[in-house]
């Protein structure tokens, strides 16, 4: 109804997220996964959610997506603006139109994400036919088509899944993906669990795919060293909080988050000597049971007493570069 | 036991082959590897998947029964160990494993755990081995009061530190790394990377670090062995491999790493096809379905060759691509290398 | 075929909190209503088997002929049976060999198929196969016919029905602890146990049984109930335990000719037996549900 003059002032932004708070409950526990995140992403580009395990960053995918396990994962506050509507105050079968047509996701493991008793072709067909009204023959063709274009021969889609590789099994996780031409991907650590060279393989079909067909990113990943090649923007997770968001050269240049720099320095560098790594001291926190003030308190090299006692807000230290920290860039 | 004279490494492996029959055919794991590691350095074994590198840690320690070859430790054939050689393998080479959720007993404690070498060899009398034990947890800087801890109730760093301890505790003198921190997250690799390093430095330990992450091994390796699918493809010293890659797949592999230094992003080589399988292989270089420079004397018996000083490379073609290389001027670190001989 | 390994998928952190396993086990355990009510069922069938002697209205075999056959009234709450036996006492008494005999039954099994299980999962091969083999031909024998097979064969009284009994388990027993040592054995705790120089025997006992007898917990206590109800079958057909004992078996087989005039002496008895397994199997179902892993997060 509204998507006409809307489209023309939001056509900019893919997506914008604004103080999403997700919790999960568990055995009568609150586990605060997200903690009101805010970002947003403009058509075509890509953004890194980076962080490590537990971090949150995979809930604020599936928030997105609203695929959050049901009763236990809520999301208690915030909006998500995609397409000039809200999605989290979409009905269940306006969720359904989005999911896999306007928003697709892709996991970690493709084992998991691939049906075993059912051919590739006829999988990536069903994407295609859920979303369009078309004959089952032509959602087929237009799966052949789709394997032809991540790198997979067309001749290939009535085996299983089974008799492909991991690095051939994501992609035709990627292909399911992206049958329907999605705005947006949301990509959870899609390469983590292949060798760097099919890695390096999955990662450029993508890239070049991307840009073919204009689909922003979202990848979330543990690996810095991707998101430099990849990405153009950067949220660093941390406790379910972005601690450090902007441009992908100013974050890689002049990291001020204490955890970016730590992340940062810990990593091994190809191009560097440095004989010690920096460390990270300690665990990072219990998202049941997280730390009074800012959560990197317990970890930071920096902390002082305002740090235990109030939560800071993201601060703008360059020209898009925020950080969330009462001594940034010190 | 004879009078050898002491050579300067600790561990020499000649022509040694790994293979295991299955219900398809034979699976050349290690096939007609050789490589010697000085005492006190670090070895580096990277390859990816199905490379053979954890089966080649497995073999050298004998973990696993060589199906051939000749290893030498310590100037000694302990390619067939009898028991008191096997005694004796079993204290002086260790081994430290990828997966600190499956590499310790779930039903021993942190105190038992580094007590069992202790108790099995008797290195230590009976009433010291608590302070022993003692004394190791805090080499590994796991705090004392986890002493009765199960391993399920500490974190991924901690647990490796216990199986670091585990490997110390009978004072070995050559350690297989097994992909030590890949199960790890970033910022505690660097704590795990850090503590092995002291070690070596404290203990004089050597190393066969096995390991798929490039940049780990680029940081704590002298010397470097690049595995592809049983074979050795090329091996030389660190900083040497990565300025002067000289074997097709090194390149590629090298090229592959995701790195964080902005300046320094190239053109990914993205080799064509995938990896080709390991039982029965055809005789020749097994990278030749993958490689770009294939030829037809690529698929006879490749042999490893040292082609600059010290820098060993199993390629046929590998004189010829250089030559075409050094004219490119497309090598890693090109800028690094010249500036530092300067 | 692929040699080729999956990367490891880095596992959720544990955050330094201490876990006590035994006290998330009893309280999962307590939660089950069920299982509890059973147990505490069992436990009272077993204290009055324990103190029957003390407790039991009349003697087990006080025969009184005068009030044979007699319904259940005030005196003999449960009747009395052909010989004037009082039931309720007998039943009470029967407790004593059902569950004593099915628990040292089982408790056989168990250790003897934790034997044969660990050595044929932890050496494989043809060893393996010999043993399976073996244990194969055991199993394709229906389990009543092999228990009454080797009763017949060794002859009724107690330790013999225990035997015949403990055999046709072991290889229930040894089949569940092979698979679980198969799984455990290609952990890497097990091969850094052999890389700090540990003998094969104690990597077993130290390394692979402490790490996969728990499932023959629940297997236990489930087989306890079908050996009760084997071992009153045995009874039943004259092996096993006989009269004037009060088997419950033998009590259900001494009365099967009154099932039409006094179906009360077959009832009681037939109560007794289905008490017992039922309350078992559920706290076998309580035991598995406790300790199951995938039901931690």
């Amino acid at each position: 109804m509204r998507k006409g003059k809307v489209q023309l002032v939001e056509n900019k932004k893919c997506i914008e997220v604004k103080d999403l708070v997700t919790e999960y409950t568990s055995g009568g526990l609150i586990i605060h996964a997200v903690n009101g995140v805010s970002f947003s992403l403009e058509k075509g580009r890509n953004l890194a959610l980076v962080g490590e395990t537990g971090a949150g960053k995979t809930t604020i995918a599936k928030s997105i997506l609203r695929i959050l396990p049901d009763p236990q994962g809520k999301i208690t506050n915030g909006s998500i603006i995609f397409e000039g509507r809200d999605l989290l105050q979409l009905p269940d079968n306006e969720m359904r139109k989005v999911r896999g047509k306007r928003i697709s996701m892709v996991f970690q493991d493709p084992m998991t994400a691939l049906n075993p008793v059912k051919t590739v072709g006829v999988q990536i067909a069903e994407v295609i036919k859920k979303h369009e009204l078309i004959s089952k023959k032509e959602s087929m063709e237009q799966a052949k088509a789709m394997l032809e274009t991540v790198g997979i021969p067309g001749n290939r889609h009535s085996e299983y899944p089974h008799q492909f590789s991991g690095g051939m099994k994501q992609r035709v996780v990627i292909a399911m993906a992206l049958a329907n031409k999605p705005d947006l991907l949301l990509a959870d650590e899609p390469t983590s669990a292949m060798d760097v060279t099919i890695q390096a393989q999955v990662l450029e079909m993508m890239s070049d795919l991307m840009k073919t067909l204009g689909t922003s990113i979202i990848l979330i990943t543990h690996d810095l060293g991707i998101v430099a090649k990849e990405c153009d923007k950067v949220a660093v997770v941390y406790a379910g909080e972005i601690v450090e968001y902007g441009d992908k050269v100013s974050i890689f240049k002049n990291p001020s988050h204490p955890y970016t720099i730590g992340l940062l320095g810990a990593i091994p560098d190809l191009y560097s000597d440095a004989r010690r790594l920096t460390n990270i001291e300690g665990l990072p926190p219990d998202p049941s049971d997280l730390p009074q003030g800012c959560s990197f308190n317990p970890r930071c090299p920096r902390a002082t007493d305002v740090c235990r006692e109030k939560t800071p807000e993201l601060k703008e230290v360059a020209s898009g570069h925020e950080c969330r920290c009462f001594h940034c860039g010190k | 036991m004879s009078i050898v004279a002491k050579s300067d490494y600790i561990l020499e492996i000649e022509h040694l082959k790994k293979y295991f029959d299955v219900s398809a055919g034979t699976v050349h794991a290690v096939d007609d590897i050789s490589m010697r590691i000085r005492y006190g350095k670090t070895m580096g074994i990277v390859g990816e998947s199905g490379c053979g590198k954890s089966t080649l840690g497995r073999n050298t320690i004998h973990l696993q029964n060589p199906t051939g070859g000749k290893i030498l430790f310590d100037g000694q054939d302990i390619t067939r160990p009898n028991a008191t050689q096997m005694k004796r393998l079993r204290s002086e080479m260790q081994i430290i494993f990828q997966d600190p959720y499956s590499s310790l007993n779930p039903r021993m404690t942190v105190e038992e755990t580094i007590m069992e070498p202790l108790l099995l060899t008797k290195r230590i009398p009976k009433n010291q081995i608590e302070s022993e034990t003692k004394r190791i947890l805090d080499m590994v800087g796991v705090a004392q009061r986890l002493r009765q801890s199960y391993p399920h109730e500490l974190d991924g760093g901690r647990r490796q530190r216990v199986g670091i301890g585990r490997a110390l505790a009978l004072a070995p003198k050559f350690i297989v790394c097994d992909e030590p921190v890949s199960a790890l997250d970033v910022s505690i690799q660097a704590q795990i990377l850090n503590l092995l390093m002291d070690l070596q430095e404290e203990q004089g330990l050597t190393y066969m670090f096995i390991t798929h992450n490039m940049s780990v091994v680029r940081h704590i390796s002298d010397n470097i062995s690049v595995m592809y699918l049983g074979q050795l493809v090329e091996t030389c010293e660190t900083r040497e491999l990565f300025n002067k890659p000289l074997h097709p797949y090194t390149k590629a592999l090298l090229s592959a790493i995701p790195t964080t230094n902005l300046e320094h992003q190239q053109e990914r080589i993205v080799m064509k096809g995938e990896i080709t399988s390991p039982i029965d292989p055809k005789p020749g270089c097994r990278f030749a379905a993958r490689c770009p420079y294939t030829k037809d004397e690529c698929y006879q018996q490749q042999k490893l060759e040292e082609v600059l000083p010290h820098h060993f490379v199993s390629c046929c073609r590998v004189r010829e691509l250089k030559k075409e290389q050094i004219a490119e001027g497309s090598l890693l670190f090109e800028a690094q290398a010249t500036a530092e001989m300067e | 075929m692929r040699a080729v390994k999956e990367k490891k998928i880095a596992q959720k952190p544990n955050y330094g909190k201490k876990e006590n396993r035994a006290k998330t086990i009893i309280t999962r355990l307590f939660n089950n209503k069920l299982a509890i009510a059973a147990a505490v069922v069992l436990i009272l069938v077993i204290l009055i088997a324990a103190f029957a002697p003390y407790i039991t209205p009349y003697k087990y075999d006080a025969m009184d002929l005068s009030s044979k056959n007699q319904s259940p009234s005030f005196q003999h709450w449960f009747g009395t049976d052909d010989l004037g036996r009082d039931i309720l006492s007998r039943i009470m008494y029967g407790g004593r060999y059902s569950l004593t005999i099915a628990i040292i039954a089982v408790l056989c099994a168990v250790f003897v198929g934790m034997v044969i299980g660990s050595v044929a999962g932890f050496f494989g091969g043809k060893f393996d196969n010999i043993l399976m083999r073996i244990l194969d031909v055991f199993q394709a024998i229906p389990d009543l016919i092999l228990t009454i097979a080797i009763s017949a064969a060794l002859g009724s009284g107690f330790d013999k029905t225990v035997m015949a009994l403990a055999i046709s388990r072991i290889p229930n027993f040894a089949r569940i602890l092979r698979a679980n040592v198969l799984k455990v054995r290609t952990q890497e705790y097990i091969e850094a146990a052999e890389a700090i120089g540990c003998s094969k025997v104690r990597r077993i006992v130290k390394y692979v049984l402490p790490n996969s007898w728990t499932p023959l917990i629940v297997a236990g206590t489930m087989q306890i109930a079908s050996v009760i109800l084997s071992l009153a079958a045995l009874s039943f057909l004259g092996l096993g335990i006989q009269q004037p004992l009060p088997e419950w078996g033998s009590m259900l087989s001494a009365a099967r000719g009154y099932i039409r005039d006094y179906p009360y002496q077959l009832i009681f008895p037939g109560c007794a037996i289905a008490v017992c397994v039922l309350c078992l199997n559920l706290l076998g179902d309580g035991l598995r549900d406790a300790l199951d892993p995938r039901l931690k997060d």
